[in-house]
């Protein structure tokens, strides 16, 4: 069974960012995660006995960037998403809270 | 003097702050997303321009600021700017939560004439009156349906095949039409049905209260007839029979049709469209193959991956526009659903893409045992041996069913903003979360997200469409935006059933 090891920078990147990354792979290949000081390492494996693909480094590196990109957006935004789907929902709450 | 201020004093202030957006690396060119607001609205943009623009780095006076802004993903200072058009687009797109269930379905009967190898509600035998709803249930289920508050109430007679207890379609219409006479609510009557046995008698009374009805056609006579067989082999012919006599009596727009997608099916996407335009349809349904009922059964034999069915859809929807441009109107209402979310912030009918969850909150069924289900599948599941989602049966008030430990699972997992990886996907203000497909497919009413068959379908659909969208010359683009354009209330009311 073919496996690839990537070993991520947790200064670089949050727990939060590589697990969300790492998530997007989980409906075609095993993944592992295990933290060792500093860094983190993925380790992918095949689950049908075939062969990696030679961008999976390349692919999982970018996505780590556009989780990152995410993140920051989502510490900036969440306050706020909150309060303006408050805002915009308020009728659909329910006026008796048994119902 | 200048009677006006200099340009600079309207010049927006240099920072800006962010408004939740969303964005999806676009499969056919990944240095660009699909960026969208949290109301839906979009555009497409460099992941470069992405980049800064998370960064604070792009200048309030350039024209991508400026699209931006208007997109409700950005806001240069609060003194300048009103938040109320973004609250409006919302409340547009989720409108469907104010009224409450507006679909209501009656299963009748579950007899059936038919052995569909993919029926997706376990029908019985034609002489099985057991299985036919009692008098004491339709009327308690009449008077539930006047307790829910939506103003317009759709009611879908279903099965089996309802023809088999039209009797009992009569008692309950006319007992709703007396309610209403004090209630004033907004009726219409749908009757899906094979239309296999239909009589005048039955047409007088369904013309009679405005009757819609929705029948299923699965393609030429080879393949309906493979899909859907009678001991007589003649399911073709007595379904267009039945199609002939109903317009004959409710018009030509009175009777809509939906296909299944069997294994066989995928083979003939031209032969599916060049029948329903032979029969004078102007708007197709291409639905694969549900997880429930008789399909999971026989699911080696007609089912199918979700990619196969995507490559069916991409040649569907080319000879699709062949027929559009050789002069005959045809849309497929998946595709117009979902342009429809791409190109408006209106709401929609189609249960199955809400969030919050339409199962509960947008249908009920009223099963012919009297039991209660927040959806047709979840009514398939009941009958498969697993009532996870039962809501509770119609001698109850709403307001238990509502508190019912089934509703309590459909919240949990049905608001697709707060489910792992859809809260991140760029599709999400336009898509649903579907939480009783996810329990069938997967276990879970949450789900598995990457290798959900519902995520994998409706993400490719979008992503086609966007494609095809942005390479189209004009005349498609306008053909495809006209798709979008909210339909009339009988195809509402098919994709509400579908």
């Amino acid at each position: 069974m073919e496996r690839s090891q990537f070993i991520i920078d947790r200064t670089l990147y949050s727990d939060d960012v590589i697990v969300r990354a790492a998530h997007r792979y989980t409906n075609r290949f095993g993944v592992e995660l295990r933290s060792q000081n500093e860094n983190l390492f993925a380790l992918f494996w095949s689950l049908d006995g075939s062969r990696l693909p030679d961008d999976l480094w390349a692919a999982f590196s970018r996505d780590l960037l556009d989780e990152r990109l995410r993140a920051v957006v989502r510490a900036e935004t969440t306050g706020l998403q909150q309060e303006l789907l408050r805002a915009a929902l308020n009728q659909a709450i329910p006026v008796d809270a048994h119902v | 003097m200048s009677r006006f201020r200099a340009a600079q004093s309207f010049a927006a202030p240099p920072d800006y702050r962010l408004l939740p957006f969303r964005f999806r690396r676009l499969p056919w060119d990944e240095a660009r997303a699909f960026v969208s607001s949290m109301a839906g609205d979009w555009l497409l943009m460099p992941m470069q321009d992405v980049q800064r623009l998370v960064a604070h780095q792009l200048p309030t006076d350039s024209p991508l600021f400026a699209d931006l802004e208007a997109r409700h993903l950005v806001v240069a200072g609060t003194d300048r700017s009103s938040l109320a058009p973004l609250l409006s687009q919302i409340r547009s797109r989720k409108s469907y939560l104010l009224g409450g269930p507006a679909l209501h379905i009656f299963v009748v009967s579950l007899r059936c004439h038919h052995t569909c190898s993919y029926c997706q509600v376990s029908r019985q035998e034609t002489t099985a009156t057991t299985f036919d709803m009692a008098e004491s249930h339709a009327e308690q289920a009449v008077e539930r349906l006047f307790e829910w508050p939506s103003q317009e109430l759709t009611i879908e007679f279903q099965g089996g095949e309802p023809l088999l207890n039209f009797g009992q379609v009569k008692a309950i219409t006319r007992r709703i039409v007396e309610r209403n006479r004090t209630a004033g609510r907004t009726l219409r009557f749908v009757l899906a049905s094979t239309l296999h046995d239909l009589t005048d008698a039955q047409l007088a009374f369904l013309a009679e209260h405005g009757f819609k009805l929705s029948t299923s056609l699965d393609g030429p006579e080879w393949l309906h007839n493979a899909n859907r067989p009678r001991p007589s082999k003649d399911s073709y012919r007595r379904t267009v029979d039945g199609i002939e006599l109903g317009r004959r009596w409710l018009g030509e727009d009175g009777v809509s049709a939906l296909t299944t997608l069997t294994r066989q099916s995928l083979e003939v996407p031209e032969a599916i469209i060049d029948e329903y335009r032979k029969l004078g349809f102007h708007s197709i349904s291409l639905r694969p193959l549900s997880p429930y009922g008789f399909a999971t059964r026989t699911a080696r034999r007609t089912g199918y991956p979700t990619e196969d069915f995507l490559a069916f859809y991409r040649r569907a929807f080319d000879h699709l526009l062949a027929v559009n441009r050789a002069g005959y109107a045809m849309d497929e209402s998946y595709a117009s659903l979902l342009l429809s979310q791409l190109f408006t912030s209106f709401g929609h009918g189609y249960v199955d893409l809400r969030s919050p969850s339409g199962a509960g909150l947008g249908a009920v069924i009223y099963d012919y045992d009297g039991r209660v289900y927040p959806s047709d599948e979840a009514r398939m599941l009941a009958a498969m041996g697993d009532g996870a989602f039962a809501l509770g049966d119609v001698s109850q008030p709403i307001s238990r069913w509502l508190s019912s430990p089934a509703m309590v699972r459909l919240l949990e997992a049905g608001v697709a903003e707060a489910l792992p990886t859809c809260a991140d996907c760029a599709f999400v203000p336009m898509c649903g979360a579907d939480p009783i497909e996810h329990y069938a497919r997967q276990g879970d009413p949450v789900g598995h997200r990457p290798s959900s068959d519902f995520c994998r379908r409706n993400m490719g659909l979008f992503d086609f469409l966007l494609q095809r969208y942005e390479a189209a010359d004009g005349e498609v683009q306008a053909l495809m935006r006209s798709w979008a354009v909210p339909k009339s209330s009988m195809e509402e009311i098919t994709d509400a059933a579908a």
